[in-house]
């Protein structure tokens, strides 16, 4: 089964592996596939609508390129979007919810503000509100805590916190049921072609297995984000040719290619080390792209997957 | 004075890394110096001597004229320690016990950020070191990091105190009662149980926990604190980077500059064409060659080119930012596996005032 066959995507990894860029180029990778995209992100990371050369993300849906709406979730409109659907649309329930104490108390329930906007997801896919669009695929970009663990986790938190009862159980469970369904969900793994980033993204399954022991069914993808392309010829190799640039003085050269030669060779391993580390689970490349990400850079990424 | 260094920036790009080279480039000046790390890969953990959670700071074995002690933050002991200084001995054992203080204290939005920085506090009161030098967690968002002791305050604030103790009574009234109401629907009982009891234990120490924040924030917008951005040199103005700026300048921080790291190395030779390279030499065939030094000519330009941009846009963001301090790390490929690495590295960060300042 394709992983654009799939109806959410939650696209985790540790902060700096381009976890954002990843996420937009799946999305439009998807939309050329004809699919109805909806990318979401949570307030207060990198902004794909921005990204996308558009205005800052919203609550309410903005088309950021052809087939792909973008939304920002924020907790206050999540929390809210909770109360009106569980306890009825009312001023008061308004009012009470935005309070300072509510508020408060609110924000010191582990794992919550995660679990509410997930709940959102869910609703967003299930069983969408007359004003909300239907999509074939949803695109996550999970917030780079715990490297996307602490969302993953949200729902078993909330379940240890709360025992039984409460609503905040009730949707727990939901959640719970909703990401482990693997026809439904994937799992993407962003890492880099370097020994250490793989080294914690495996690092990351093995805590998703503690989560969930069949964790790896999960897992749709890995991608392998900016990955050198080979640069120098394969014959003959390097060794032979390097005496000959030494001795015609030209070590500034050769220290150069030394250098791409090893970036190479780091690069080989590391995603060997993945495959070996993940076993069935695909993994996908995007080329290193050498200049800051704009919409034009995405497009190209998205050509490739 | 003990002096306080904050390297901040968004995730991945080397703030651990940098803030430890720039440890040790104190120590190498012959400072007394202790480095604060968040969550430093296990090799950079291995290069500073730290295997596991420390909350004591560690001598690193550095042959410098000065000192290099390193801990990395334990958040649930900066909690425990903070409870055991504000409380009574029975009460601070039954918090411990408390489900809602655990996960308070292991997951609360907010507490690590809030423990790094309470950490960095204990650290200057002890007197012990000249400069006191952190990196921030890998927050995505500049206000995370500064809105920490908010958060947490506000969550031990006495309103709610009050609230969540004495449902129905007290100044909020019925209007209190209603959202007690509403949050034991949404919560569940269990819930409201636990969190009772932790406010009921906790609202002993509110007082000396309010004053601690206080003392925190103070110490955060003191002049004896400085704060560096570090940015990727592949793109170094990303509008997360310039966001902590505007943050640090609208709290009137002290921003010392910018630290660009993993700048691409400038080859040592002009632009290339491939007849520089010279005819192909014996034992390899004409054609091969040719690829060759095609190839050697377009990395070598590509590099310059590269290195080129980099060095613009790092000059461009100073530039933007009023003519900001600007520091160019070069991009050490492999990674820093050793005390070696650090201190090559600690060649290209900022040459150092003296402790007397």
């Amino acid at each position: 089964m394709s992983l654009f066959d799939k109806q959410l995507l939650v696209v985790v990894g540790k902060g700096g592996v381009g976890r954002t860029t990843a996420t937009c180029a799946l999305a439009l990778a998807a939309a050329r596939r004809g699919k109805r995209v909806c990318l979401v992100e949570f307030a207060g990371m990198q902004d794909c609508a921005a990204l996308f050369g558009g205005r800052r993300g919203t609550y309410e849906p903005q088309e950021v390129a052809k087939g792909v709406m973008h939304r920002t979730f924020t907790p206050i409109d999540t929390i809210e979007d909770f109360g009106k659907r569980k306890l009825g649309v009312s001023r008061l329930i308004r009012m009470v919810l935005r309070s300072r104490i509510v508020s408060a108390f609110l924000e010191a329930v582990p794992g919550l503000h995660d679990l509410l906007q997930l709940g959102k997801l869910e609703n967003m896919i299930s069983d969408p509100l007359p004003g909300d669009a239907a999509y074939d695929l949803t695109i996550l970009d999970a917030p780079a805590t715990g490297h996307g663990l602490t969302l993953l986790a949200a729902a078993k938190t909330m379940q240890e916190v709360t025992g039984a009862g409460g609503q905040f159980n009730e949707l727990s469970g939901i959640i719970e049921v909703f990401l482990r369904d693997a026809e439904k969900t994937g799992v993407v793994l962003v890492t880099l072609p370097e020994e250490l980033p793989v080294n914690e993204s495996l690092e990351l399954v093995e805590a998703m297995r503690d989560l969930w022991p069949d964790a790896e069914k999960q897992l749709g993808a890995a991608v392998v984000n900016q990955v050198q392309a080979e640069q120098l010829p394969e014959t003959p190799p390097w060794d032979a040719v390097r005496p000959s640039l030494t001795s015609r003085g030209l070590g500034p050269v050769v220290e150069v290619v030394d250098r791409a030669v090893a970036l190479q060779t780091t690069q080989h391993a590391a995603i060997d080390l993945l495959h070996k580390g993940l076993h069935d689970v695909p993994v996908l490349t995007l080329p290193r792209i050498p200049r800051p990400i704009d919409v034009d850079a995405l497009r190209t990424l998205a050509e490739g997957l | 004075m003990t002096r306080v260094v904050i390297c901040c920036g968004v995730g991945g790009t080397g703030k651990t890394t940098t803030a430890a080279a720039m440890a040790v480039s104190h120590a190498l000046a012959g400072q007394k110096v202790v480095v604060l790390t968040i969550d430093p890969a296990r090799r950079l953990g291995d290069a500073l001597g730290l295997r596991q959670l420390a909350n004591e700071p560690t001598r690193v074995p550095l042959d410098a004229p000065g000192t290099l002690h390193a801990l990395m933050l334990d958040r649930k002991g900066t909690w425990d320690a903070v409870v055991r200084r504000f409380s009574t001995p029975e009460a601070a054992e039954s918090l411990f016990e408390n489900r809602y203080y655990r996960a308070v204290s292991e997951r609360l939005t907010g507490s690590h950020e809030y423990m790094a920085i309470e950490k960095l506090h204990d650290l200057v009161e002890r007197a012990e070191w000249d400069v006191v030098i952190i990196d921030t967690p890998p927050t995505q968002h500049a206000l995370d990091f500064f809105r920490a002791p908010d958060r947490v305050r506000k969550v031990l604030d006495r309103t709610v105190l009050n609230v969540i103790l004495s449902p129905g009574r007290g100044f909020v009234g019925a209007a209190g009662d209603r959202a007690f109401r509403l949050v034991r629907r949404l919560a569940g009982d269990r819930v409201m149980g636990d969190i009772r009891e932790f406010f009921r234990l906790f609202s002993g120490m509110s007082g000396g926990f309010r004053e601690r924040s206080r003392q925190v924030h103070e110490l955060l917008t003191s002049d004896r604190t400085s704060y560096f951005l570090v940015a990727a040199a592949r793109d170094p103005a990303r509008s997360d980077v310039l966001g902590f700026l505007d943050e640090i300048r609208r709290r009137r921080m002290q921003f010392s500059g910018f630290l660009v790291n993993r700048v691409a190395p400038d080859p040592d030779v002009g632009v290339l064409t491939a007849g520089d390279l010279g005819d192909a030499p014996a034992g390899i065939e004409a054609a091969e060659w040719q690829a060759w030094t095609e190839a050697c000519t377009t990395l070598v330009n590509h590099n310059k080119s590269v290195h080129g941009h980099q060095l613009e846009a790092a000059r461009h963001l100073a530039k933007r930012a009023g003519g900001a301090n600007l520091w160019l790390v070069p991009d050490l490929q492999d990674g820093v596996r050793t005390l070696e690495g650090l201190t090559s590295l600690a060649q290209a960060l900022p040459p150092l005032a003296s402790p007397a300042d």
